[in-house]
């Protein structure tokens, strides 16, 4: 799970840009950093890969499998798994990060992708060695 | 190899009891149900797991590496235990271990021990089930049992799709591995009402021959040369390279192609070739003992590349799913006169169980390649292509049986 790790560090690192609260700083007592400083999110902030993806209306669509970031490193498509039964035949794409949002169902957060099934079933495969064809609302 | 296996020559000579016979049909039954979550579902499940999908590549490389270098030792093994029984016993515990491992702990480490293990098991367990009913029943009356084998086998695997698919759905994904790991307990209830001394462990291996008795078991390289088996392995690996990437590639066609319906006909893709499985199996394994082997291999080889092309020139997802029965009847020819062939060949050699490792490697090698070859061909030359170079591999298993598969079934009138 090293990505997984890495992208722990990432985050942790990554803070420091919007750093209001500093939670500890200096090296005195052994464990911290000098100039790494933590900050607790000031929106809520949720998981994303894993998270079940549906439509507007309510439609099971599949689930978040990876996110796509540019060289500057702004997340531009999550890439979605979808359809098949007991894993065979599943397809996947990548969709257009803007066309993304959380939303609460009851205990779970879901990802509500704003397009209609058929749109998101008629979109080009993802292949991961390929630049990939990403899915976009087209207003 | 020991010498016990010249020894007691004449096996028991009663009839197996009913108590055995019924067992076999409900372990065949829950053996086929026990692996139903291991296939591609696990990256589902690892996937809610908030795995990677390079992680989740890895490990299920390394299981399928694995499995290609497990058959055959897996084989080896089962010849040379006595009790096939226990030996069933401890491969389905396995399954039962790895099962909880992957519901319990989804980390790398132990996902990946938890994939060894199921691995391990599963090549002496496939082996073992065979060896059981050869063990059972002997040479003469194994081809109507391996079909019977065959329908209880296909049902439990039908019926497991729909409901493990069904609790994957509804419930959670981890549930599918929890639902996995008790099932192992009917299974081993069944395997517990067929009797130890029903089993012939000589006749498990292939060992007894009217005509070889006392003979020590043959030397590999004899073995090899037995007329047909190398073209039976080499017909398998062509089967399975034409076949393996049929069924995913129909499901992401009709997910593609269809919009509401798509998780169902996508299951029906999958549920409906067992159910003619388990409805002409036993029909099958008559007619193999009644006309031979070779008319029902060539049969069941024959409807493969005819369902590649009609798959190639079908756009309906209703169609796809009819042409997709047409996977029953060479399904149910594959799971009967597979076994049955090998039983042939590896009569009085002792070596059945590493005839089954053989071709169980076959059967990887050819369903890997197919699944690599395939996606190649969609990628670049689209859908249909796919479906006609599978074709054509199926084309060229059927001549290849066609030219040089000799008839195994003993001349002497079983």
């Amino acid at each position: 799970m090293l990505p997984a790790v890495a992208g722990m560090l990432a985050q942790v690192v990554a803070a420091p840009a919007s750093a209001q609260a500093p939670v500890g700083s200096g090296s005195a007592d052994g464990d911290g950093v000098p100039g790494l400083t933590s900050v607790i999110s000031q929106s809520r902030l949720d998981s994303v890969l894993g998270r079940e993806v549906r439509t507007r209306v309510e439609e099971d669509v599949g689930r978040v499998v990876d996110i796509l970031a540019d060289r500057q490193g702004r997340v531009q498509a999550a890439v979605i798994e979808f359809g098949g039964f007991l894993g065979i035949g599943t397809r996947k794409i990548a969709v257009d990060w803007s066309a993304i949002s959380f939303e609460n169902d009851g205990k779970r957060t879901i990802v509500i992708v704003d397009l209609s099934r058929d749109q998101l079933r008629l979109a080009p495969e993802y292949k991961p060695n390929e630049q990939p064809m990403i899915v976009r609302t087209s207003d | 190899m020991p010498d016990w296996k010249a020894q007691s020559a004449e096996g028991p000579a009663e009839v197996p009891s009913r108590s055995s016979k019924r067992g076999l049909d409900w372990f065949a039954f829950f053996v086929a149900d026990i692996q139903t979550g291991f296939g591609p579902f696990l990256s589902v499940y690892l996937t809610t797991q908030k795995w990677t999908q390079v992680d989740i590549g890895l490990v299920l490389s390394i299981g399928s590496l694995a499995s290609l270098l497990g058959q055959v030792p897996g084989g080896w093994l089962v010849d040379r235990v006595r009790s096939k029984r226990r030996m069933a016993a401890f491969a389905v515990l396995g399954i039962g271990v790895s099962a909880l491992l992957i519901a319990l702990t989804p980390v790398f480490a132990t996902i990946a021990a938890a994939k060894l293990l199921h691995v391990a098991a599963s090549s002496v367990l496939g082996p073992a089930v065979a060896a059981i009913t050869l063990g059972l029943v002997g040479h003469a009356a194994v081809g109507p049992r391996l079909g019977r084998n065959a329908r209880f086998s296909a049902a439990g695997n039908g019926l497991a799709a729909g409901v493990m698919g069904a609790c994957g759905y509804f419930v959670s994904a981890q549930a599918v591995f929890f639902v996995t790991a008790v099932l192992v307990l009917p299974a081993l209830l069944a395997l517990r009402t067929i009797r130890e001394r029903d089993v012939d462990p000589i006749r498990a291996d292939g060992g007894l021959d009217a005509t070889e008795t006392n003979q020590r078991a043959a030397s590999l390289g004899r073995f090899f040369r037995r007329p047909g088996l190398i073209v039976l392995v080499a017909c398998v690996l062509l089967f399975h390279l034409a076949n393996a990437a049929m069924l995913p590639l129909v499901g992401s066609d009709v997910t593609a192609r269809s919009g509401r319906w798509a998780t169902v006909l996508v299951a029906a893709c999958i549920i409906a070739p067992q159910m003619i499985v388990a409805a002409i199996s036993p029909t099958v394994g008559q007619l193999a003992q009644a006309w031979g082997r070779r008319p029902m291999l060539l049969m069941g080889f024959a409807t493969l590349p005819l369902r590649g092309g009609l798959l190639a020139l079908t756009n309906d997802p209703y169609m796809v799913v009819a042409v997709q029965t047409l996977d029953g009847i060479s399904g149910a020819v594959m799971g009967v006169l597979v076994p049955l062939a090998l039983a042939d060949i590896a009569r009085g050699t002792g070596r059945f169980n590493l005839a089954q490792g053989v071709v169980g490697s076959a059967t990887g090698i050819g369903a890997t390649l197919s699944t690599v070859g395939a996606g190649y061909l969609a990628d670049r030359f689209g859908i249909a292509s796919a479906f006609w170079g599978l074709a054509g591999m199926g084309v060229l298993a059927l001549v290849l049986l066609m030219a040089l598969m000799p008839e195994t079934r003993p001349s002497d009138g079983d």
